[in-house]
């Protein structure tokens, strides 16, 4: 089964590197859009009643920005991990849950009165997802998928004006911490 | 003797230790506080101290009429900001002179001392290639 979802998404916890943390500018950078695409690889071979486990493999990317009088942050995350799903296959509807352990590659594209700074942070991340389909023909269905993807990271790189600095325990937001993001898809599935 | 050379040589290192939890690309908040934070923008780019040591001040009466508060702050490594305030007081705009940037000459401009008082001065400056400057640092007041 090959699927495609697009929505809003909202980071959670702790921001790093941005160029601003004042709790306004923070609230009004949580919000953003995801997009994802999935494979999993669903046999004719049931566990228990309508049950079935699935391997697969996620792709999620989201984005986040906000500007303020100084600065502007444009945060980008992509996600990769293979996934281990169980589905409840009906005939015209299918509930999933899966989760997977993976790499979250994390970019904050922002400025600084007007001059560009770059900000990577990439790091193991994990992912748990719960979906929903419904299906109108025998191959394509609708889909609604909810996925919480978590990480954490102690420093990030900067680079600006030519040179590279890594941030270690970042003093401008009270050292690391976990950060995540919750998505809320919608999307279409094809059954092949 | 070759003890003192050793302890000498761990005294330098430990001196120019950097501060790593100090990102040089985010400006500092413009307080009033000592927090001992200065910034500003060379050419339009972002200099800020911190993470190679705080920044450093000279507090001293030249002649009867002249009183001069240096300052230099290590803005890359081994690389330098620094001014010289003439006759700065609390709530004035006054001028800053000698302004450097590592061995380059940079023009005079102005500074506005938002406080000097109990060891502690702050201000905004800004000169013709120095924009949007600010320090709130510690300094040892004449007697």
């Amino acid at each position: 089964m090959f699927s495609f979802h697009a929505g809003p998404s909202q980071y959670m916890g702790k921001f790093m590197g941005i160029t601003d943390y004042s709790d306004h500018y923070r609230d009004g950078l949580r919000d953003g859009i995801a997009w994802n695409v999935n494979y999993y690889y669903l046999t004719d071979k049931h566990i228990f009643h309508s049950w079935k486990f699935a391997p697969g493999f996620i792709y999620e990317g989201s984005r986040y920005k906000n500007s303020h009088r100084d600065g502007s942050d444009k945060i980008r995350m992509n996600y990769i991990a293979p996934q281990l799903a169980l589905f409840m296959v009906k005939r015209k509807y299918n509930l999933s849950l899966s989760a997977g352990l993976g790499y979250q590659f994390y970019k904050d594209k922002s400025t600084v009165y007007d001059t560009p700074r770059e900000v990577s942070m990439n790091k193991i991340a994990s992912n748990l997802s719960a979906a929903a389909e419904y299906l109108f023909s025998s191959q394509w269905g609708v889909s609604g998928k909810l996925n919480w993807i978590t990480s954490s990271s102690d420093s990030y790189s900067v680079r600006y004006h030519g040179q590279t600095w890594k941030v270690e325990s970042p003093e401008s937001s009270d050292g690391g911490g976990d950060f995540s993001h919750l998505s809320l898809l919608i999307g279409l599935n094809y059954h092949f | 003797m070759k003890y003192l050379l050793f302890i000498c040589a761990l005294f330098l290192c430990i001196a120019c230790e950097e501060d790593k939890s100090v990102d040089p690309t985010i400006m500092p908040q413009e307080t009033t506080t000592g927090e001992n934070t200065f910034g500003c923008l060379n050419d339009g780019w972002v200099y800020v101290s911190g993470r190679w040591g705080t920044p450093t001040t000279n507090y001293y009466k030249q002649d009867n009429n002249t009183y001069k508060m240096e300052i230099s702050a290590e803005v890359d490594l081994k690389s330098y900001i620094k001014f010289t305030i003439l006759n700065p007081e609390q709530g004035k705009t006054v001028d800053y002179t000698e302004a450097y940037f590592d061995t380059q000459s940079l023009e005079d401009g102005k500074v506005h001392i938002t406080r000097m008082s109990n060891g502690i001065i702050s201000g905004t400056f800004e000169g013709t290639r120095i924009t949007k400057g600010r320090f709130d640092l510690k300094y040892r007041e004449l007697n």
